[in-house]
This record gives structure tokens, sequence and C-alpha cells, in this order.
């Protein structure tokens, strides 16, 4: 009997460990990507990441399963985390578009192409960055975090049909501006 | 719908910062627990057991006796409109404290305090007609003497024809993470006009009975940039009607 307690006991602890070790595998490019899309800025995407999910860890024994998706629990964290981070600080578009740095170069590539691919990406990155507050969200939860639309509908409260048509016209809109940057 | 090229800013975390975090996290767990794992076995075969079974059961006893502590173990956390709620069926305690500060608003008509405010405000444009502005009771939190509730305001509507009254309370302060204890059930989300999230409040802790009243009125809270608007009315209804108004 004792030993089939203890084995017990460790056989939940582990399995619990293990759920949440498959969860932070899973879901840190996502949250991480989520942050990346919305702020532009690497350091910053990774402290918010970290504060994420310091919280989840410290709430999760509250997760209930049969309430929430674990996605749609850690992006609504998630979003409270940067609402309260960007209170804090009352940190402006303005001064999130300075804080956009270039990214590190790999050896053996072409110095030319490598550096028309960073300004498109840079260039596409001040786009996101003056969107509206609600595109800006569905921008980074669709492309940055790679949620489908009913998720982010789960995520953001609206409807699955608003968030469908909402992406498509901000998407639209993003593309139009490239292609007028572009021709400039 | 070509969207393709907005997925060229994705990529991985760096792995050591990955690397880094999870171990952070796994050394969080509360060390109680983990000091529980790994004694568990020996405290099983030894007398302490019986020991720990009395305060096993007089720790139960007493938490099915205090009902915030009843109210804290059978609660759980759940996000409704992207804000925050702790439901339990148990009446969370009254939480008074003697020594606790009595921080008193500052009572002016609407025009002042809209100007004392340090935030424009999206006013309700609709508001029914055998309603009006209750003057008399616009109250305002600014400065340092207001503590928590600095920038907040209060006002409302005092019904003509009955006995009815719609309170306006809105403020700069993070509604979402504020984890409000709430009855089951009492709390859906709502979207204003077909788009905008919300969330309605159904009835309130009644401090006599120790119980959730359902009849005690209901409040319509949703956000507006950085500042969170709660309608506290009867008629759900009117309360969104009201709501819809302050979006246009």
């Amino acid at each position: 009997m004792n030993k089939h307690s203890e084995a017990l006991w460790g056989l939940h602890s582990m399995v619990e460990q293990i759920y949440w070790d498959s969860v932070y595998t899973s879901e840190l490019p996502r949250i991480y990507n989520f942050f990346l899309y919305k702020v532009g800025d690497k350091a910053f995407a990774q402290d918010l990441t970290a504060t994420t999910f310091e919280r989840a860890w410290k709430l999760r024994s509250k997760y209930r399963q049969e309430i929430a998706g674990i996605s749609t629990w850690l992006f609504g964290i998630a979003r409270n985390v940067l609402k309260e981070h960007l209170r804090k600080n009352r940190l402006s578009r303005q001064r999130l578009q300075d804080i956009t740095p270039l990214e590190e170069m790999p050896a053996k590539v072409d110095i030319e192409e490598m550096y028309q691919q960073q300004q498109k990406k840079t260039h596409l990155r001040m786009i996101l960055l003056k969107l509206t507050e609600r595109e800006q969200d569905l921008i980074a939860l669709k492309y940055g975090a790679g949620l489908t639309n009913r998720e982010i509908a789960q995520v953001t409260g609206l409807s699955e049909s608003n968030v469908g048509s909402i992406l498509h016209r901000t998407v639209n809109n993003i593309r139009t501006q490239l292609e007028n940057d572009n021709g400039r | 719908m070509d969207d393709k090229f907005l997925y060229q800013l994705q990529e991985q975390p760096d792995t050591e910062y990955a690397k880094n975090l999870h171990r952070k996290l796994v050394q969080s767990q509360p060390e109680s627990k983990r000091r529980l794992d790994k004694n568990i076995h020996n405290l099983i075969n030894s007398k302490i057991l019986v020991q720990v079974v009395a305060l096993f059961v007089i720790t139960i006893i007493a938490i099915l006796a205090i009902s915030p502590a009843r109210a804290f173990v059978s609660s759980f956390i759940t996000n409704i409109a992207g804000q925050l709620f702790e439901v339990t069926e148990d009446y969370p305690g009254d939480n008074y404290s003697d020594s606790e500060e009595i921080i008193e608003p500052q009572v002016m008509s609407l025009s002042d305090a809209l100007e004392a405010f340090p935030y424009s405000i999206q006013l309700p444009s609709n508001i029914p007609s055998e309603y009006v502005m209750d003057e008399d009771n616009v109250r305002i939190y600014v400065g340092d003497d207001a503590g928590p509730f600095t920038n907040t305001i209060e006002f409302g509507w005092r019904s003509t024809t009955q006995n009815g009254f719609i309170r306006m309370h809105i403020t700069d302060r993070d509604l979402t993470t504020i984890g409000e204890i709430v009855a089951p059930n009492s709390v859906e989300e709502i979207l204003l006009d077909g788009v905008h999230p919300a969330v309605l409040i159904r009835g309130g802790w009644d401090a006599d009975q120790k119980v959730w009243m359902d009849g005690v009125g209901i409040r319509l809270r949703w956000s507006i940039g950085n500042l969170f608007y709660e309608l506290t009315g009867t008629d759900q209804e009117q309360l969104l009607k009201i709501a819809i108004s302050t979006l246009k």
C-alpha cells in the first residue's frame, strides 16, 4: 500500500510536470511571436513572454480545462500583461517604433540580399505598429501566434465572422500600403 | 487571400532564453511542494502520519467552517471578455479592516468634474427620457489623496417617474486583472453593437445573508482606450443602449 501510494503520487507529479512542460514547449513560440508582432522588439518580447509564463505558472493550479483551452487562457494572460506594461510605462507607439533593432546577420550570406530582406521586414513592422490596437491584436494573434480565427474569437471576445472580416480588411490595407510605399 | 507575406516576421525564440526561462519556471515551484514530493514516502511510514492526518482533518473542518477559506479553496479563475474573475459559490468574506483609511471623493458639478478628470470621457448620448442627471452626486477621485481610487469618476441619472437610478463609474484602474469574486453563472460576455466586448454581471454578494443575490442589480463593464466604464442599473436593455451610445 505504501509503495503504491508513493508510486501514484510520483506518477501524478510526473504527469503534471510533463503536461506543463509540453504546454511550455508548444506555447512559448506562439506567445513570443505574439509579443514580437505587437511590440516589434526582441528583448521587449522576451521580457513580456517571461512575465506571461511566470504568471501562468503561478496560476496554473487554478486553470480549468473545461472552461477555456490552454491557448485561450495563456493569451488572455499575455494580453493583460502587455496592457499592464504599456500602462505602467506609458509607452507610446512612437517609442515602440524607435526600438526596432536590426537582426543579427548570419555569416556567408549575400549582404545586399540580406539587407533588402531586412529592410522589407522593418518596413512591414512599421506598418504593423501604425495599425489600430484591435487590428494589431488580431494580426499578432493570427500571423505571430498562428491562432485560428476561432481561437482568436475566444481570446478577444469577438465573433468569428468579425475576426475574419477585420483580418481581411486589415491584410488588404497592409498590402496596399506596402505596394504604395514600394511604388514611391 | 494572399497573406503569406505576413508570416515573414515570425521567428523561433532564442534557445538559451527558452532554456533559462524553463529552468526559472521549474524552480519557481513552491518549495513546500518540492519537499512534499521528496519526503512523502518517509512521512507515510512514520508516526508523523497520524499527526498529519489529525491536522488535515482539523484543517478541513476549519475550512468548511470559515466561509472565506471555503470560498478560496472552492474557487477557480476564469477569463471572460479579457477580464479575470474568481468564481465561487461561497461568500468570500467581508474583508473589512478597522485601520483602513476611508477615502472621500470630491463632490462637484459634472462640468467641473470633467475638467478635473485627467482623461477625456465618452459621455453616453442615449439616456432614457425619464431619467435626469443627478448633479448633486457627481463624485471624483483625483490626486495623491485618492490612493487606489485615483482617476475615478462616478455620476448617475435619477428616474423622474419611479424609484430608479442608473450609476456610471469610470476609472483608469485596470479592471481586467483584479479578479473580482463572483458567483457561478453570474457573469457573461456580451458584445455591444455586435462588436465591442463587455462583461455583464448579474447580482452581488449580500453581506447579511452571506450569499450571492441575483436581484440586486446589473453591472455592465467595458473599456474604451485605457478607461474602464461600468454602468449599474436594473434594466439590461437600458444599460446596453446607454453603453452603446458611448461608443459612437
